[in-house]
Order: C-alpha cells, then structure tokens, then sequence
C-alpha cells in the first residue's frame, strides 16, 4: 500500500472527488431514508451516471452511496418503523419505542456514532484483509474457480428471503440467463433466438437495474406513509451517547465481528448482520426485559452490525472477483464499465485504484457519521416525500439509466420485460438477488469447469483435478454444508413445531 | 371449481422453460453445451420437486394477494407506452407525457387536493424531472437521446 500512497492521496484530495464523496453519502442517506428505495436501488440507479466518470471518482461515489444507503435506512426504522433499506429491521425494535417515548433524537445519535464506529472497524477489515485474501487467491486454478462461483451461488440460494427451493431454482434461472450468447470457451452463439445483439449476452447494466428497481418502484405505489414521531433538540446528547458508546469497547466490537464476518458470506447481507447482533447483545444483557422496550444498546447493536457488513461484503468481489451480494454485485456492474475486471489479479494489476477506493471508504464512514449528527433530523422530513412524484420519476431514471449504456432502445425493452418479469417473480416468492448472482456467477462458473475439462482432457484425469485438490475439496466440502446446514434446521424447525401442536392438542384435551 | 394454485402454474412453465432449455442444446460441441445442459437438467430436477410441493402443500395466497392491482397494471401499462412513445415522439416528449401522467393518476387518493392543483403538480413535476434529466444526458454525458420516428 505505501509504494502507492502517494497516487492514493492524489486522488483523494482531488476537489471534484471530496465532493462526490460526500454527495455519495448524502445521497445514499436521502435515498436510505425512504421506506421501498434500498442501497441496491440508489447504486443502480446511480450505475449509469458513473460512466462519464473517472474509474476512481466512480468507485468513490458508489462507495458513499452504499454505505451512506444502509446508514439511512435507521431513519425511518427510528422514525416511522418502518425500516428504509432492509438492514434496518433490527433498528426498529428498539428505535421505534425510544421515538415514542420522546427520544428520537437520542436514537438517531446513537446510530449515526454505532453505524460511524461500525463503519470505520469493516472499512479497515476490508482494507486489510483483501490484500490477504487476493494474495492467496492467486493460487486458484480453474477447478477452483468453478467451486469458490458454485459456494457463492449455493450460499446465495440458501441465505437469500425466501423458501430455500425457490433461491436454488431462482440461482438455476440466472446461471441460465448468464449462458445467453457466445460459449465463453467453446465460441458457439447459444439461447440468441436469432438476436444480433443477443450474442454478447444480456446487458448486465440493464439486468441489474432490472431486477432491483422496478418491482421495488411498482411496489412502493401500495405502501401508505405512516405518521412520523417528532423530534425533540436537546443539548449535549451527542457528547453524552459518544462516551457512553465508545466505554463498551467489547460490545462494539462484537456487533462488528458479526457484522464483518456474516458480510464475508455471500448472500446473508446487513439485515442477519443486525438480527445476529441484536440477538447476541440480548443474550449477554443482564437486563434481556429493557429490550424491545426503547434500550440504547439495540440501537446500538443493530447498527454498528449492519454498518461493518458492508466492508465485509465486499471483501469477496475485491479479492475474488465474486460479488457476495447485490449491492457488491452492482459496484462489479461499475468496475466492469470502467474496463476492469475484479479479482485476485486487480490488487497486482490497479494497487492505486483498489487502495484508494479501500481508503476512501473508511472516509466515508467518517463522512456518514458527521452526515448523520448534523443533519439526521433534517433528512428525516424527506420521509413525507410523496410516492406520486417518486414512483414515476424513478421509473423515468432507470430508462434513461438503461438506455444510455449503449445507446440502445433494446436494452430499454429489456429493462421492462426483465423488470415485469422479476416483480412477478418477486410476488411468487423468487428473491431477485439469487437470480442476479447466478447471473454473474455463471460465465465464472462456466468457464471454470469448461477450462477444466480441458485441462483433465489433457492430463487423463478430470475426476482428480476437480475433487482432489486442497482447496478444491474444501471448497467442496463448505458448498455441501451451505445447503446441507438449512435444510437440516428447516426439518428440525418443523419437527419441533408439529410436536409442540401435539402437545399443545394433547394439553387441550 | 377449484382454483389453480400460482405455484403449479409457475413450477409448470419452468418446467417446459427447461426442457426448451436442454433440447436448444443439441447441436452444440460438448464444452458449449456441458454447462447449460448441467443447468437445464437441475432446474428440471428442481421446477419438479417445486410441483410435487405445490401440490402436497397447497395453500389458498394468491399471487397479487394485498397489492392494489389496478395501481400495478396502469403503472405496468403505462412502462409499456412510454417505451412505445420513445420510439414514436423521442425521449423528452415520451417522458413528460409518462411522468406527466402517472404523476396525476397517482394522486387520485388525494381527495383533499382540487383537481386543478393536481393538473398543476403532474405538470410541473414531468417538465422539471424530465427537462432537467434530458439536459444532463444530451448535453453533459453527451449521449444522443432517441428523437423518435415523427421527431
């Protein structure tokens, strides 16, 4: 990192990028804030934009808007409860109850300087540990590749909402689209259907928004605005809640962990990363009752969880080039624009770029944390922003979104049939995010175990490339637990449910 | 007469998707085909046990259950003309006609406002949405915005 230092501050002090920097964060928070309009959705509505960018100045900007996204998303979990991203569902069980009871102010502080500290310890996890893992990465072949894009995509289908059939079938879905065009090894033109423009495959741009924001959009017309909790301005709390935060260093730094460490796994995202830790902080309370009841500390968990997710969460899309969720997989969308492929060999290749935007990172936890002390309360009033002018004014965004990447009115039709598509899927209980990342996964996995194949042709023995080498064979052996692990807690779940209604019949008569 | 359940229906059409699926592979040399057709047979694996599911464990939720359908049809429709009107009219009338007007339907809850200030709010909200966007792109990003076939 230190041979590039000086590219990377460069970079960072470079006016036009402090600038997106910060926009990034508050329009993350805005867009967070908003009950239906997700992280995912504002990185993919703002894809497009970033191609005119510089690849630094684009990789600054998404950076800010992720994290400043799941930041926002405690607004309205604090104000409204309703959580605004996902992530914020835990925030709700305690933010709420403290609103109600007049302290809104006092939650809003606490999760600005948890999400703030949560933030910083993911960002230095991710600036650290990527080198490490990409490093170690270096030494995969093709067979690994295909098992580490298999593990992702197993894990994916498993952890996503939803039942666990429907994320494998939805995962099958996007490895199938992700086949459309030409065979990546062999050369032949597949599933084109007589399209020209099919044969480089669909538009991952175009899918991506696609899938992530129309059916939220079309959703978001049936919600009802909930009344807000007012806020009362008290002196001092910021000084109080920062001291009363930073003296539970143990506490802090579980949430963290948690949070850093289910961000690593592909598919679980910020919203396990904050039930875990709301849990775990429950568990090891000497007060369990105060939870739920407007508690500090379930703010505190809960955000300080979520917020270290997202350094975690992009850990395995930098070092391996496989996006561990949707928000990662939108940033990979980004790098692939900008000409440059993720992966173990970007750290080698792009150490300036990849370093800067790490750092940049870590600033922007900081950005987000001054962001959400100052003007928390202020955002707060974009709650009551109608759905009549959101709703069309989104939709209008991601066609042009779409359009602009080649110019293309097929993309366009695209985008609405895909996105028609993944809202009926989404109401059938399809989770857009398995179907996404088989997508990507797919052309990784394909030509894994089509070089393989090649490879074991040549050597005689494909059965000993693929299931004997170390990595392999645990790569192997973790894809079977991913699915294995779920599928035994669901039959031991429903187990114990029907002897409990046993009981419950037996008691009754 | 009994209802069809959703996830028949669903499990149904991707168990014909995948047997088009595998079938379209034919003809291609094995390292095309060996992914796709791997693929193709664990979705027809998978769209099967979903079937068996829906039929043993069948369940009266409807696919558009809570959801206010003719909001979703007209904001769905609406998708649609608004791709057709880019291709007729170009991009910046096409989007103040689509802004323009869902913003309006939207707003038919609103029984306190007049209808005179909802005209007025659909209006102003596609011009200055659409205007300001039209500008950004044609003239800063430099993208070629389509003109339409009567543009």
């Amino acid at each position: 990192m230190f041979e590039v230092f000086p590219d990377i501050i460069s970079s960072l002090i470079e006016p036009i990028n402090i600038l997106l920097l910060c926009v990034g964060v508050l329009a993350g928070i805005i867009v967070g804030a908003l009950p239906g309009l997700t992280a995912t959705m504002a990185l993919a509505l703002l894809l497009p934009f970033t191609f005119a960018m510089e690849a630094d100045s684009s990789l600054i900007t998404m950076g800010g808007l992720y994290i400043g996204g799941i930041y926002g998303g405690c607004i309205s979990a604090i104000l409204i409860n309703t959580p605004g991203t996902p992530s914020a569902i835990a925030t709700t069980f305690d933010g709420y109850p403290l609103a109600k009871k007049g302290k809104a102010s006092h939650a809003l502080i606490t999760a600005s300087i948890s999400s703030g500290i949560g933030g910083v310890i993911g960002g230095l996890t991710l600036l650290f540990l990527t080198p490490v893992l990409a490093g170690w990465a270096l030494n995969f072949g093709p067979p690994e590749y295909f098992w580490v894009a298999l593990l992702g995509l197993a894990m994916i289908a498993t952890l996503s909402a939803g039942s666990m059939l429907k994320g494998l079938i939805g995962g099958c879905i996007g490895l199938l689209l992700g086949t459309i065009g030409i065979s990546p090894v062999g050369g032949e033109s597949r599933f084109t259907f007589g399209f020209p423009e099919l044969q480089s495959g669909l538009e991952l741009i175009g899918i991506l928004i696609a899938f992530f924001c129309i059916p939220e959009v079309i959703s978001m017309i049936g919600n009802k605005a909930k009344s807000q909790k007012s806020l009362n301005k008290e002196k001092g709390i910021v000084k109080n809640l920062f001291f009363y935060i930073i003296k539970k260093p143990i506490f802090i730094i579980r949430s963290s962990f948690i949070g850093i460490i289910t961000g690593i796994i592909p598919g679980a995202g910020g919203n396990v990363a904050a039930l875990l830790s709301y849990d775990a902080a429950v568990r090891f309370s000497k007060d369990k009752k105060s939870f739920g009841k407007g508690k500090i500390e379930g703010v505190m968990a809960a955000e300080t969880s979520n917020n270290a997710e997202v350094g975690g969460s992009l850990v395995p899309l930098l070092s391996l080039g496989i996006p561990g969720a949707p928000p990662a997989a939108i940033i990979l969308g980004a790098l692939m624009m900008q000409g440059i492929t993720p992966g173990p060999n970007l750290m080698a290749e792009q150490p300036s770029l990849v370093y800067t935007f790490l750092v940049s990172f870590v600033i922007a936890n900081v950005v987000m944390m001054i962001f959400g002390l100052m003007g928390s309360r202020y955002i707060g009033k974009v709650l009551s922003l109608p759905v009549y002018y959101l709703a069309p004014s989104i939709m209008f965004l991601t066609i042009i979104g779409a359009y602009a990447i080649r110019n293309n009115l097929l993309d366009v039709a695209m985008l609405i049939g895909f996105g028609l598509l993944a809202y009926v899927l989404k109401n059938a209980g399809f989770d857009p995010a398995p179907i996404v990342l088989g997508l990507i996964l797919g052309p990784i996995a394909e030509r894994g175990l089509a070089q393989s194949i090649l490879m074991g042709e040549a050597s005689g023995g494909i059965f000993t490339l693929f299931f004997t080498r170390p990595i392999s064979v645990v790569l192997i052996i973790l894809c079977f637990l991913s699915i294995l692990l779920p599928l035994l807690g669901t039959i031991f779940k429903s187990k114990d449910k029907t002897e409990k209604e046993e009981d419950k019949i037996e008691m009754e008569a | 007469m009994q209802k069809v359940n959703y996830d028949i229906v669903t499990s149904i059409i991707f168990i014909i998707i995948s047997i088009i699926t595998i079938l379209e592979t034919r003809g291609l040399s094995k390292i095309s085909y060996i992914f796709p057709r791997t693929i193709g047979v664990i979705f027809l694996l998978l769209s099967f046990m979903y079937l068996i599911l829906s039929i043993i464990k069948r369940d009266n939720k409807k696919l558009f259950g809570n959801i206010d359908k003719q909001k979703v049809l007209i904001m769905s429709i609406g998708m649609i003309g608004y791709f057709i009107s880019i291709s007729l009219f170009g991009f910046l009338i096409a989007s103040i006609l689509y802004i323009g007007l869902i913003t309006w339907y939207l707003q038919k809850d609103q029984k306190e406002k007049s209808h005179k200030s909802k005209i007025l709010r659909a209006v102003l909200c596609s011009i200055i949405v659409s205007v300001s966007f039209f500008i950004l792109f044609q003239y800063v990003f430099l993208v070629p915005l389509p003109t339409g076939l009567l543009g």
